[in-house]
C-alpha cells in the first residue's frame, strides 16, 4: 500500500491520497493522470492493466487502487 | 418533430399518460412504439438506416455473446482438470475472435456515417484530382439528406458492441428492447450519448409515477425552452450575419468579428444545452436518468477543462472507446516507457499525451463530418490540448518565479478569459464562410479594435438583426443565465434549493420563468428539427 501511495505521490504530489476516496468522481485526477499512474503500475508491478479495467471504481482511491493491483498479481 | 414545438410536448404528454396507465411490464414497448413513431415524422427513409444499424448491430452482439458462452461453458466442462494458465488461454482465443468482429462491426457502422456525412468532402477531393485529366466525376451522394440522429445512434450502438466485447454486460437478446436502446425518443435528435449498462437497462425496467421525477423533469424543460427560444433563436440574428458572405465580402472591423463570434457563443451553447435540457427532462419524467451532457463550459480555465465541461457524454464515449484504449495500446505504452526510462516520467507522460488528443479530435471531426474546416478545428484543439500536457511544468515554474497566487480569484477570471479568447478562435474557424475567411477574421479580431461600435455608441450594433428592446431581452436574459450559472458552480442545486422554498416563492419563480419564456420566446413556422443546431449531427 505504502507502494502505490509512493507512486500516486509521483504523479499528482498535490493530492492526499491517503484521504481522498473520490478520485474520479470528484474530477481530481484527469485522464493524462490515470494513464501515467497506470503507466508506472504496470513498470513497478510488472502487469498489465487492460481497458476494461479503466473503471472509476478501480481508480477513485489509493485502496481500491491497490485492490486492483492485488487482483491482477493474483491473477497472474 | 422540433424539440421546441407545441407537438412535441403534445406527444410527451401523450405518451406519458399512456407510460403510466399500461401494465408496467409494456412501459418499453409504448417507449420503442413512440420512438419509432416521432422518428418517422423525420421521413420514412430515414427509418431505413436506423432499422439497418440496429438489425447489423443486434446481430453482431448476439454473435460476440455466443462466442463468449461457449467459451465459458467450455471452461466449465473442463472441470477441475483444467489450469489456470489452459483457462487463460483459452479466454485469450475467444477474445481474439470477439475482438475481431468488434473491430468488423466498428468499422462498419463508423464507415455508413463517414460515407454518409462526408461523401462531399471525399468527392470534391476525387472530382478535382479527376478534373486535372479532364474527367468528371459527380458525386452520387450529393441528394442524400443525413438521416436524423445518425452519428448518436451510430456512436451508441458501436459503444455497446464494445462493452460487449469487454465483458461489461450481455448482448441483449430482445430485438425489440435493442431497438428502443438505438432510438429512444427524446435523445435522438441532439444525444446525449449513453451506454446499454446505465441507459440501455433502465429504459426496459418498470417505472412507478413519481411526482418529483414528473416535476423536476418539467422545470428542466422549461428551463431548456427557456434558453432555445428566449436567448439562442433571438441572438442567431446577430452570428448569421456577421458570419454571412455578403457581410464578409463587404468588409469588417475587428469589434464587429468578435460581437459575433461573442453572439455564437451564447446562440450555440443556449441551443445545444437547452435542447439536451429538453431531452432530459422528458427522460426524467419517464423515470429515466439521462448522462450530463454540459458543466458550465463559460467558466473553464482550460482547453482540455473545456471539453470536460462540453458535450460530456461525447467526451465521455472518447475516453472510453478511444482515448484509453490509444493510451494504453502496446506500441503507445512502449514508446511511454522507452521514453520514461531515458527522460524521467514527464517525458513518458508527454508522448501518448500528444498522440491521443489528435486520434480523438480526428473522430470528433468525422462524428461533425468532414470539412476543411472541422479538421482545421479539430488540429487546433489537439495541439492546445496536447501542448496544455505537455508544458505544465513549464508554466508551473512561470508562475513560481513571477509570484503568482494561481489560488486567487484573478487568476482564475484570467484563465477562463483566455481560455474564451481560444474557444473564439475555434468558433470562428468553423462557422465563417470559408476557412481563409476565418484566418482573415481573426486576424482582424486582435488588430482593429472599434470601441465606439462595441458599446453600442453609434447604433450600428442594432442593425445585426436585434433591435435595442430585443438587445434589453437578450442582456436581462443572459443575466438571469449568468446568475444561475454562478449559483450552480458554487454547488447549488437550484431545483433542490426551490423545492425547499415556500410555495408561493416557489411556483411564483416558475410562474415568471414560464411567462418569459411565452412572452419573450422566439416563435415561428420555421421550427422544425433541424434548426436545433447538433440536430444535425
Amino acid at each position: 500500500m505504502e507502494k502505490i501511495i509512493e507512486i500516486l505521490e509521483s504523479i499528482r504530489s498535490d493530492v492526499d491520497f491517503t484521504k481522498e476516496e473520490k478520485l474520479i468522481d470528484d474530477g481530481i485526477l484527469d485522464s493524462f493522470d490515470i494513464v501515467s499512474i497506470v503507466g508506472e503500475l504496470c513498470d513497478y508491478y510488472d502487469i498489465t492493466i487492460t481497458v476494461d479495467m479503466m473503471e472509476p471504481e478501480n481508480f477513485n482511491s489509493a485502496e481500491a487502487i491497490h485492490a486492483l493491483v492485488e487482483g491482477i498479481l493474483d491473477e497472474e | 418533430m422540433a424539440l421546441n414545438s407545441l407537438a412535441f410536448l403534445a406527444f410527451l404528454a401523450l405518451v406519458l399518460v399512456v407510460y403510466y396507465i399500461v401494465p408496467k411490464k409494456f412501459q418499453w414497448v409504448v417507449l420503442l412504439v413512440a420512438s419509432y413513431g416521432f422518428y418517422l415524422t423525420s421521413g420514412i427513409k430515414n427509418v431505413l438506416f436506423i432499422i439497418g444499424t440496429t438489425v447489423f448491430t443486434y446481430l453482431s452482439g448476439l454473435w460476440m455473446q455466443k462466442i463468449r458462452d461457449k467459451q465459458l461453458d467450455y471452461i466449465k466442462s473442463l472441470g477441475d482438470g483444467v489450469t489456470k494458465e489452459q483457462k487463460r488461454e483459452l479466454k485469450k482465443v475467444a477474445n481474439k475472435k470477439i475482438h475481431s468482429i468488434q473491430v468488423a462491426t466498428a468499422l462498419v457502422n463508423l464507415g455508413v456515417l463517414v460515407v454518409i456525412k462526408c461523401h462531399g468532402f471525399i468527392f470534391d477531393g476525387i472530382d478535382k484530382f479527376f478534373t486535372l485529366f479532364k474527367w468528371d466525376v459527380s458525386d452520387p451522394l450529393m441528394n442524400l439528406i443525413v438521416p436524423l440522429g445518425l452519428s448518436y445512434y451510430t456512436f451508441n450502438s458501436i459503444g455497446y458492441l464494445i462493452d460487449i466485447g469487454r465483458g461489461k454486460h450481455k448482448a441483449e437478446r430482445n430485438i425489440g428492447k435493442f431497438a428502443l436502446f438505438v432510438s429512444f425518443f427524446p435523445s435522438i435528435v441532439q444525444g446525449p450519448l449513453f451506454r446499454y449498462c446505465d441507459v440501455g437497462v433502465q429504459l426496459t425496467q418498470e417505472h412507478k409515477l413519481n411526482y418529483d421525477n414528473i416535476k423536476h423533469g418539467a422545470q428542466l424543460i422549461l428551463w431548456g425552452f427557456f434558453k432555445k427560444l428566449v436567448i439562442a433563436d433571438r441572438i442567431s440574428a446577430i452570428s448569421a450575419h456577421v458570419f454571412s458572405a455578403d457581410f464578409v465580402a463587404s468588409g469588417y472591423n475587428g469589434s464587429q468579428v468578435f460581437f459575433g463570434v461573442l453572439a455564437y457563443s451564447f446562440q450555440i451553447y443556449c441551443d445545444f444545452s437547452g435542447g439536451t435540457d429538453i431531452t432530459r427532462g422528458a427522460a426524467q419524467m419517464m423515470g429515466i436518468e439521462l448522462p450530463l451532457n454540459f458543466e458550465r463550459p463559460f467558466f473553464a480555465t482550460s482547453m482540455a477543462d473545456f471539453w470536460r465541461r462540453w458535450h460530456m457524454s461525447l467526451g465521455a464515449w472518447m475516453r472510453e472507446f478511444v482515448f484509453y484504449p490509444v493510451m494504453l495500446s502496446k506500441p503507445v505504452t512502449a514508446l511511454s516507457k522507452k521514453f520514461r526510462t531515458k527522460f524521467g516520467s514527464h517525458a513518458g507522460k508527454i508522448v501518448p499525451s500528444v498522440a491521443a488528443p489528435f486520434v480523438v479530435f480526428f473522430l470528433i471531426g468525422i462524428w461533425h463530418g468532414i470539412t476543411w474546416q472541422y479538421v482545421c478545428n479539430g488540429l487546433y484543439n489537439a495541439i492546445l490540448i496536447s501542448s496544455t500536457v505537455a508544458l505544465t511544468p513549464v508554466y508551473t515554474k512561470i508562475a513560481k518565479f513571477l509570484r503568482i497566487n494561481t489560488e486567487a480569484f484573478s487568476f482564475r477570471l484570467f484563465q477562463m478569459l483566455r481560455t474564451f479568447t481560444l474557444l473564439c478562435i475555434s468558433r470562428i474557424i468553423v462557422k465563417a464562410p470559408s476557412l481563409s475567411d476565418a484566418f482573415a477574421m481573426i486576424k482582424t479580431m486582435f488588430t482593429s479594435i472599434d470601441l465606439q461600435f462595441l458599446f453600442g455608441l453609434n447604433g450600428e450594433i442594432f442593425t445585426y438583426g436585434v433591435d435595442e428592446k430585443n438587445m434589453l431581452v437578450l442582456i436581462f436574459a443572459i443575466a438571469i443565465l449568468t446568475v444561475v450559472s454562478i449559483l450552480q458552480e458554487n454547488g447549488l442545486k437550484i431545483r433542490e434549493a426551490l423545492d425547499r422554498q415556500n410555495l408561493i416563492y416557489r411556483w411564483g419563480m416558475i410562474i415568471a420563468l414560464a411567462t418569459i419564456v411565452l412572452v419573450f420566446g422566439i416563435y415561428g413556422p420555421q421550427f422544425d428539427a433541424s434548426t436545433f443546431i447538433y440536430g444535425r449531427f
